[in-house]
């Protein structure tokens, strides 16, 4: 190292170490070699930075590598000033150091706490792997969901607010016979019938309303047969989306169990001489019966089948034997004599069981009636059975008689039951007991059938009484209102005008008094009138007379001269058609129908010149009675209103509002309708009303 | 009190109470403008300014009774509580009926007040007095 004089003021640093090469040369490479790994670790952090490309680290970093350069710069500065003295440059290099380290620990403090707080790498990884283990958790649940899903033996459906089919279980493929991707391209429409599309909308509003139903339907295969099934529909709404997670079960079974209960019931409960052609599968559940005679047949070893009154079988056959099915009732010849033979042993017999050699094979056989009351309806045979001693080369000989190859009859022979002709009486024995406990389950059977039936038709009459009741509780309490309400409103006029009268009468005032006396009459008057009305009213309820022939035109005539005086006073004219019929009814009543509608023709016509009333019949399947008038006429608005109790149109008519209320009771004490016709103001009113042709219920 | 007269509709279809309600308002000098009509349609008419009552003013109280021809009380009450240019006018419900139901569908329907018409003359003296003063002189109205 050359001892350089400088021009400089200062002196190389190296004076500091007297030149002593060993201090010199440790400071410089010390110097340089931590200024290069300053450098290097800038470079590394900056590279760092550009592949990480995090947003929230690029001002850090930045700054960290600001100040390692700059700290690198400072150490080269050191390393050039032990030769050269630079010393200003160097300390302006410091400057600019203690200004980046001075902004970097500025930066750094105040995000300390961020800083402890953020994960350390190996805890992130910890989280992340938890994560992840969850997520694998949930993932096998969702598998074995999915699983458990698919393995469920009744079908599933997700299906979608338009009723689209968004995805289906294996079973539903099953069920109807489709692939999985015929059957999510497909509507609900196309695999229930009684849910056309038109019907959706109305159904998805009341699923989402009630957010579960259930209910009966049927769905139709691929191969077009339907199935009845049940539906538990369920609404699901899970992030924004919609659908309806159905399933759905089955019900084949169940339908034709109840059909057939139903079927049973109503041919069992028909009148006792009709019983007469009640079949064995009204009586008896078949499945029943055909495991109670398989279960027979196995423990006795001998066949068995039950054949109906014309020999028909109505169960399958337990333990037939090949010789008899395959070989004998396979010839013409053998096939005759078998059918003799059964219709010989299916004959009621009630002492005892029958017991014979077949006529046709030889081998033993027996029958049992079964009978309801003194009526055979089916008959149980067993047998297929050959005698321990009988003689085979005797019996072989038979398959020469009906033509059958000799050696597959031999064969078959072998094959067949062997039982001393003794043990299979006691089997027979046996068989007539279980025919008669079954015959008496017959009886029993129906006995059960006409109690349901009757059941039925008690709980029917009960409701219906109970809703009669109602109706009448429901009327009284409208009478009971109407009646204080309008039964009041005379007693206020009357106890109001008698206050006005007293005021009156202590002022002297005469000119009031004849109108407040008036009014104090008419309305006493109008509670006398009201009160008998109401006892009328009461009446057509309670008393009556029987229903009998009688003539309209007598009724109307009598009807007319009650009410002639008012006919008189306006001048009215009435018409009556010729020809009326007889009708049967109430004739006193029917009397006060016609004197009412008379006398509200003839009140509410006055205004007409002149005014015309005409009474007669539409002729039809259902005659209607009318009386007409060429009067005021009812908006028709009010004509339901107008047959209530106390309901007047206006208020200053005469009477009381309950003259229609009678008019129409009567005649639905008679079974017949009522009703007003009018094409409004100004037109007249006809009114008209029915009568059943036997005169109905007695009023 | 508003400066112009005071208007008073009476709904009510029986023509003796009609004149004991009218007796009773004027005695207590209540109101010099009253109106009566007999059936629910009318009222409606009337209120509504259609028809015969195109110029009829706008009534300051309404007394109405249940039972009426044509168009009931409480369906005349719904119809004029729903219109946004009758629903500010008091309407109290003058009527024989004391049901339970009544009051009770009145109310649902924002009648202003229910009274029983009372039996007895004093009770129903006493009654249209009280009515009149609390109603049109007391009770603070919209201008």
């Amino acid at each position: 190292m050359p001892h350089q004089q400088t021009t400089s003021a200062y002196m190389e640093h190296g004076y500091c170490f007297s030149w002593e090469p060993g201090l010199v040369w440790l400071h410089v490479v010390s110097d340089i070699v931590t200024g290069l790994s300053y450098f290097a670790i800038t470079c590394a952090l900056f590279y760092f930075a550009a592949k990480r490309r995090d947003d929230q680290l690029f001002l850090v970093i930045l700054l960290f590598g600001a100040f390692i350069l700059s700290c690198g710069a400072t150490h080269f500065f050191a390393a050039y000033t032990v030769f050269f003295p630079a010393y200003w440059p160097e300390g302006m290099v410091k400057a600019f150091t203690a200004a980046i380290s001075a902004l970097s620990a500025l930066y750094v403090i105040p995000r300390l706490p961020e800083a402890i707080n953020l994960p350390s790498l190996a805890g992130s990884m910890a989280q992340i792997e938890k994560l992840n283990e969850e997520l694998r958790a949930k993932n096998g649940e969702l598998q074995m969901a999915n699983h458990s899903i698919e393995a469920v033996f009744d079908p599933i459906y997700w299906i979608g607010p338009a009723g689209v089919i968004l995805r289906v279980n294996e079973a539903a493929c099953r069920a109807l016979g489709y692939t999985r991707e015929e059957l999510t391209s497909r509507s609900i429409a196309d695999i229930d019938p009684h849910f056309p599309r038109d019907h959706w909308p109305e159904h998805w509003e009341n699923l989402k309303d009630k957010r579960s139903l259930r209910f009966e339907t049927q769905h139709r295969c691929k191969d077009g047969t339907l199935h009845d099934v049940e539906v538990v529909a369920n609404y699901i709404s899970y992030e924004g989306i919609e659908y309806n997670c159905a399933t759905v079960r089955d019900i084949t079974d169940r339908k034709e169990w109840e059909r057939a209960q139903a079927h049973r019931i109503t041919t069992l409960t028909r009148p006792e001489k009709e019983i007469g052609d009640v079949e064995f599968s009204d009586l008896f559940d078949l499945s029943e019966i055909q495991a109670i005679q398989d279960a027979f047949a196995e423990a006795t070893g001998v066949a068995s089948l039950i054949v109906d009154s014309q020999g028909h079988p109505i169960t399958r056959p337990s333990k037939f034997c090949r010789l008899c099915s395959e070989i004998i009732r396979t010839t013409d010849r053998g096939l005759e004599n078998c059918c003799k033979s059964d219709l010989a042993l299916g004959q009621m017999h009630t002492d005892g069981p029958v017991i014979q050699p077949c006529l046709s094979g030889g081998l033993w056989d027996g029958g049992a009636s079964i009978c309801v009351g003194d009526r055979q309806v089916a008959s149980w045979l067993i047998g297929q059975v050959l005698d321990e001693d009988a003689d085979i080369e005797q019996m072989v000989a038979y398959a020469r008689v009906i033509g059958a190859d000799e050696a597959a009859y031999r064969e078959a022979l072998a094959e067949v039951k062997r039982m001393p002709v003794a043990q299979f009486r006691e089997v027979g024995q046996a068989l007539f007991l279980f025919a008669g406990q079954v015959s008496r389950l017959a009886l029993q059977n129906i006995q059960q059938a006409r109690h349901i039936s009757e059941r039925k038709r008690n709980e029917l009459e009960r409701e219906q009484l109970i809703r009669q009741l109602e109706d009448k509780t429901a009327e009284l309490e409208r009478f009971i209102y109407t009646v204080s309400h309008d039964l009041k409103s005379p007693l206020i006029t009357i106890s109001g005008f008698l206050g006005f009268l007293r005021e009156d009468f202590a002022a002297r005032d005469a000119e009031g008094f004849e109108s407040t006396i008036g009014r104090i009459g008419n309305a006493s008057e109008k509670m006398k009138q009201l009160l008998e009305e109401l006892l009328e009213l009461s009446r057509i309820g309670r008393k009556s007379n029987p229903c009998q022939p009688a003539e309209l035109g007598g009724i109307v005539r009598e009807a007319v001269e009650m009410v002639s005086g008012r006919i008189m006073e306006t001048g009215a004219v009435v018409e009556v058609a010729k020809d009326l019929p007889v009708v049967v009814v109430d004739r006193q009543r029917l009397v006060q129908v016609y004197e009412n509608l008379i006398d509200n023709a003839v009140k509410f016509s006055a205004q007409a010149a002149p005014p015309r009333v005409s009474i007669g019949v539409r002729p039809g399947e259902e005659p209607v009675y009318f009386v007409a008038d060429n009067g005021v006429g009812i908006d028709p608005k009010y004509h339901a209103r107008i047959f209530e109790l106390f309901e007047k149109l206006d208020p200053r008519s005469s009477g009381t509002g309950v003259g229609l209320a009678i008019v129409s009771r009567i005649v639905s004490v008679h079974g017949g309708r009522m009703w007003a016709e009018s094409d409004g103001l100004g037109h007249g009113t006809t009114f008209c009303f029915t009568l059943p042709p036997k005169g109905g219920q007695t009023p | 009190m508003t400066t112009e007269p005071v208007s008073i509709l009476l709904v009510e279809d029986n023509p003796d109470h009609a004149a004991l309600v009218i007796r009773g308002l004027k005695s207590n000098l209540i109101a010099n403008c009253i109106t009566h009509v007999e059936d629910g349609e009318a009222a409606l008419d009337y209120v509504l300014k259609r028809g015969p009552y195109v110029d009829a003013p706008t009534p300051h109280l309404i007394l109405l009774d249940l039972r009426l021809p044509k168009v009931d009380g409480l369906e005349v009450l719904k119809i004029l509580k729903d219109n946004d240019d009758t629903k500010r006018i008091p309407i109290v419900i003058l009527t024989t009926s004391d049901a339970e139901r009544d009051v009770a569908r009145a109310y649902d329907y924002h009648a202003n007040s229910y009274m029983v018409k009372p039996v007895t003359f004093e009770s129903f003296m006493e009654l249209t007095k009280t009515l009149g003063f609390y109603w049109l002189v007391y009770n603070k109205q919209l201008e």
